[in-house]
């Protein structure tokens, strides 16, 4: 009986825990457990496909090569439409510090490079001041003549190689803009279109394309060889000192400052006012589309309007950030040229300001005029820099 | 601009040939009238190119370059833009659709699946050409014509263009 009971028992144990078990399954089959499907995040979706589109178009152009030389050494795995991306996000992807550290090493690079050179030159300069000095042991005064001439044109020589490279890094940095301006502000001006500047976008087309082709062909056409001829005539105006052309000179160099600083205001003064002109009738435009499609449409016109508006603050979002990249790309682009011309510089006016105690005039007119010329070469490039960076940010400002 | 090229390279050998002429020059009388004729040189070579505007007419052709301009097709970008905007719209009402419906059905919660179609064309952009919902399941006390009126009324479309399914 005890062993019946005893089994009975265990048996009953054991169905008790089953039953028990299958009643705790069958409860917690009723708890409800959230399935949370991945929300796609509709506006950084759009802002990729948007990114990638742009990037294609920018790369797509001549200026693809421009590009990558100015971005990729600053920016580690460069790709662009990903900078297009996280600028859109609010996030620059540069490192000021390690920037600022790599254009001040450049910089320290090219002044030691121009360095070496006009070491020569004022080592000429020494010699010239010790052989005009031993005149009197010559006896005729015309060999003393040859004797600095020879002088005159070795410094010459060396000089003016640096001249020229300067002169060549201007020239090419101004055309690199030109480039990269001309494949950029399209891309911009249709951005403006597709965020709903129609008006401001046909309005500044025409004159933002006409200012970069006029800008750029003065420069390149007249000023660039204008602040040559006046380098060359100051070399030239300083080996005599009887046959001057400071006048000319003068003349010629206060022609390439005032027609720059006229073609800056000319540009700054209509770039203002198109912009303010037409950012009126875009908002309007917008405002009488927003109200046509939410009244026309019926019950959901309001959705579609909202639509309409997503895609195009996406669209807004994208130009503001195509415009910085441009930005980045201008400064890049013009960055190791301009340190290269104030190295130039610089160590040109110290040579002329160490050569002037020695004694040897015409040597130091001819490093000043060279010293000048480079200046010339650094405003131009940096007013053509500077109309363009606002040709971005004018295009970047104009919001509807 | 080849001519002012020219000119400064005229006027630099004008200079340079005048510096060393004075350098052998002996000292005399005559090395002022040297001067005089060395300065009329320089002038000449000076003023050559000014003269030489009046012969010929300034063209601005002298400043043209190359003027292409780096031209985007822009149709693809809006065909994009509008593919997008009715994407956004679909999305939009397809979510709006099953909430309404859920509110006013409570027993189709999470039974739900949505499909709405927008034109793209230009003429008809935006108008809802058809809308698919189907029912996982359909609970009891729910019909199809039911839903299908008030998907029809919430759309702001007729009653043909709405269809419900029910698994």
């Amino acid at each position: 009986m005890i062993k019946c009971c005893t089994s009975l028992t265990i048996n009953n144990r054991t169905f008790g825990c089953v039953l028990c078990f299958m009643i705790i399954l069958f409860a917690v089959s009723f708890i409800p457990c959230g399935v949370y499907a991945e929300e796609i995040n509709i506006g950084e979706q759009l802002i990729d496909e948007y990114s990638n589109i742009y990037s294609d178009y920018l790369m797509q152009g001549a200026a693809d090569d421009i590009i990558d030389n100015a971005l990729s050494p600053y920016s580690d795995g460069f790709s662009l439409s990903e900078f297009i991306s996280r600028i859109a996000a609010g996030d620059i992807p540069l490192d000021p510090k390690g920037i600022a550290g790599e254009l001040g090493m450049s910089l320290f690079g090219e002044v030691l490079g121009v360095l070496k050179s006009m070491m020569f030159v004022v080592a000429l300069a020494v010699l010239s001041s010790f052989l005009s000095n031993m005149s009197s042991s010559f006896g005729k005064e015309s060999i003393n003549h040859m004797a600095y001439y020879v002088c005159f044109i070795s410094v010459v020589g060396i000089a003016s190689k640096v001249f020229f490279d300067v002169q060549n890094v201007a020239a090419s940095a101004i055309e690199n803009l030109v480039l990269f301006m001309r494949c950029i502000v399209p891309i911009m001006i249709t951005s403006l279109i597709t965020c709903g500047a129609v008006v401001s976008a046909s309005a500044l087309e025409p004159f933002l394309i006409g200012i970069i082709q006029i800008a750029s062909s003065l420069i390149r056409s007249v000023f660039l060889p204008l602040v040559m001829v006046g380098t060359a005539l100051g070399i030239v105006n300083s080996l005599s000192d009887e046959l001057k052309t400071t006048g000319l000179i003068s003349l010629i160099n206060k022609a390439v400052k005032y027609g720059l600083s006229v073609l800056l205001t000319i540009f700054v003064a209509f770039a203002g006012l198109k912009s303010i002109a037409s950012s009126g009738a875009d908002g309007l435009t917008i405002k009488l589309t927003k109200f046509a499609s939410s009244n026309l449409i019926p019950v959901v016109g309001s959705i579609l309007s909202d639509s309409v508006e997503t895609v195009m603050n996406c669209s807004a979002l994208i130009k503001n950030s195509v415009g910085v990249i441009g930005v980045i790309i201008v400064f890049f682009i013009t960055a190791m040229p301009l340190i290269k011309i104030i190295a130039s510089l610089l160590v040109f006016r110290i040579t002329a300001a160490i050569c002037e105690p020695i004694g040897v005039k015409g040597i130091v007119e001819c490093i000043t005029s060279m010293a000048n010329g480079i200046s010339m070469a650094f405003s131009m490039l940096a007013a053509i820099e500077v109309m363009f960076v606002m040709v971005l940010t004018i295009i970047i400002n104009i919001s509807v | 601009m080849d001519w002012i090229k020219t000119w400064a390279i005229s006027l630099s050998m004008v200079i340079i040939f005048g510096t060393l002429t004075e350098s052998v020059l002996p000292n005399g009388n005559y090395r002022k009238y040297v001067h005089l004729v060395l300065g009329i040189l320089m002038l000449i070579s000076i003023i050559n190119p000014i003269v030489g505007l009046f012969d010929q007419r300034l063209s601005v052709k002298l400043f043209s370059e190359d003027n292409s301009i780096y031209e985007i097709s822009r149709e693809k970008l809006e065909f994009k833009q509008q593919k997008d905007v009715i994407n956004i719209f679909e999305k939009t009402l397809e979510n709006n659709l099953v909430k309404g419906l859920e509110t006013k059905i409570p027993e189709l919660k999470g039974r739900l699946s949505v499909r709405v179609t927008a034109a793209e064309s230009n003429n008809d952009f935006g108008r809802i050409t058809h809308a698919a919902v189907i029912i996982d399941d359909l609970p009891e006390g729910v019909s199809e014509s039911r839903v299908k009126e008030l998907t029809a009324e919430m759309l702001g479309i007729s009653t043909e263009d709405a269809a419900v399914v029910s698994q």
